[in-house]
């Protein structure tokens, strides 16, 4: 493995290394963490009936495979902007934790901060929720158009924040990526440019 | 003594100086200053709401004269402060743009040590073990035609 092991517990990694360049995205399926426009289903609106704006993949958590039926069920939450928080929340959300009294706490584990889509043209960032989940069917998904493709090093983060929030387990980051790479190591379906550490 | 405020000549300030004309008068102008001659000013006239927050900031600088020399200390020793503490003495990081911030989280090592509830974090290392390989076969529920994914 070329990652040396990280001593921080930073839920997130630099934000330009968030996003594959939008020129090699189609080498890339999709996959575990990629943003897409908001399909057209009845789950992805707001309780005042707005429609969300993104959706990121949070299952299948690998690639999604070609050969599956346009009903296959994907799991996506929704993609919302920082701006529209509580304005005391936003450097929190940012972060992922919060320091109280000299005690640094995990805060908003629900969430999963996101900078800037590369297909935007203005500076706003964004947060997923993994508490607003909506099963939408791949067709549907595929036809609202890919906005993001996330990286294997920033899809290591988001599978450790997810953890996190699921079972309550505080993995490393250099054990997550260590998961990671051998899962990608053992997968003979895996398809697209393999990352760096594998 | 420059304000950037109201002012009124003495006499004029004699016929304003009832309650009511004072109220209203301090409506428009938080401070009024009263001046016999021109740039002379002899008093100064506050609404309440400016008053109060004059003391609120002479007890903010108070504080942060008590506290400035255990700061500095603090620092020197290397001993970590409160951010409620530094919020408290007016001292911020300034900048809480998503930029700003992702570069501070992603270089400087924080150590977690309690879950949003306050529950003590256990980090244990991992030893990842041999792939399993998955099995591709689906679920056959005879009520039931939703295709589940497997990964």
């Amino acid at each position: 493995m070329a990652v040396s092991p990280s001593t921080s517990h930073a839920w997130y990694p630099k934000a330009d290394s968030y996003w594959v360049d939008p020129g090699q995205a189609d080498e890339y399926p999709f996959r575990y963490g990629d943003v897409f426009s908001t399909p057209d289903h009845p789950g992805c609106v707001t309780s005042k009936g707005q429609r969300w704006s993104h959706v990121i993949i949070l299952h299948p958590s690998c690639e999604i495979n070609a050969k599956l039926a346009d009903d296959t069920a994907v799991l996506v939450a929704r993609v919302n902007r920082v701006e529209s928080l509580s304005k005391r929340q936003h450097a929190v959300v940012r972060v992922g934790w919060r320091e109280e009294n000299l005690v640094t706490k995990v805060a908003h584990g629900n969430t999963f901060w996101l900078p800037p889509l590369p297909s935007q043209e203005d500076d706003i960032d964004w947060y997923a929720d993994f508490r607003r989940l909506v099963p939408v069917d791949l067709k549907s998904l595929v036809e609202s158009g890919r906005e993001a493709c996330m990286t294997h090093d920033a899809r290591v983060y988001l599978i450790r924040r997810e953890v996190y929030f699921k079972y309550r387990w505080n993995m490393t980051i250099d054990d997550a990526r260590e998961f990671e790479r051998q899962r990608i190591a053992g997968d003979p379906n895996f398809v697209g440019p393999k990352p760096s550490w594998d | 003594m420059v304000y950037n405020s109201f002012q009124l000549g003495t006499a004029e300030f004699r016929t304003q100086a009832t309650a009511s004309k004072l109220r209203k008068l301090l409506e428009l102008h938080p401070i009024v200053g009263v001046a016999r001659y021109r740039d002379e000013t002899e008093a100064v006239v506050l609404s309440p709401k400016v008053f109060e927050s004059l003391i609120q900031d002479q007890e903010h600088l108070a504080e942060i004269k008590r506290t400035l020399p255990m700061l500095v200390a603090a620092l020197q020793q290397g001993i970590a402060i409160p951010s409620d503490f530094l919020e408290r003495v007016g001292i911020t990081a300034g900048d809480d743009s998503w930029q700003a911030l992702n570069a501070f989280q992603s270089h400087t090592p924080i150590y977690l040590s309690e879950s949003e509830d306050g529950a003590r974090l256990t980090t244990a290392r991992m030893t990842p073990g041999e792939h399993l390989f998955d099995s591709d076969e689906e679920l056959e529920e005879l009520d039931d035609e939703l295709t589940s994914v497997g990964s």
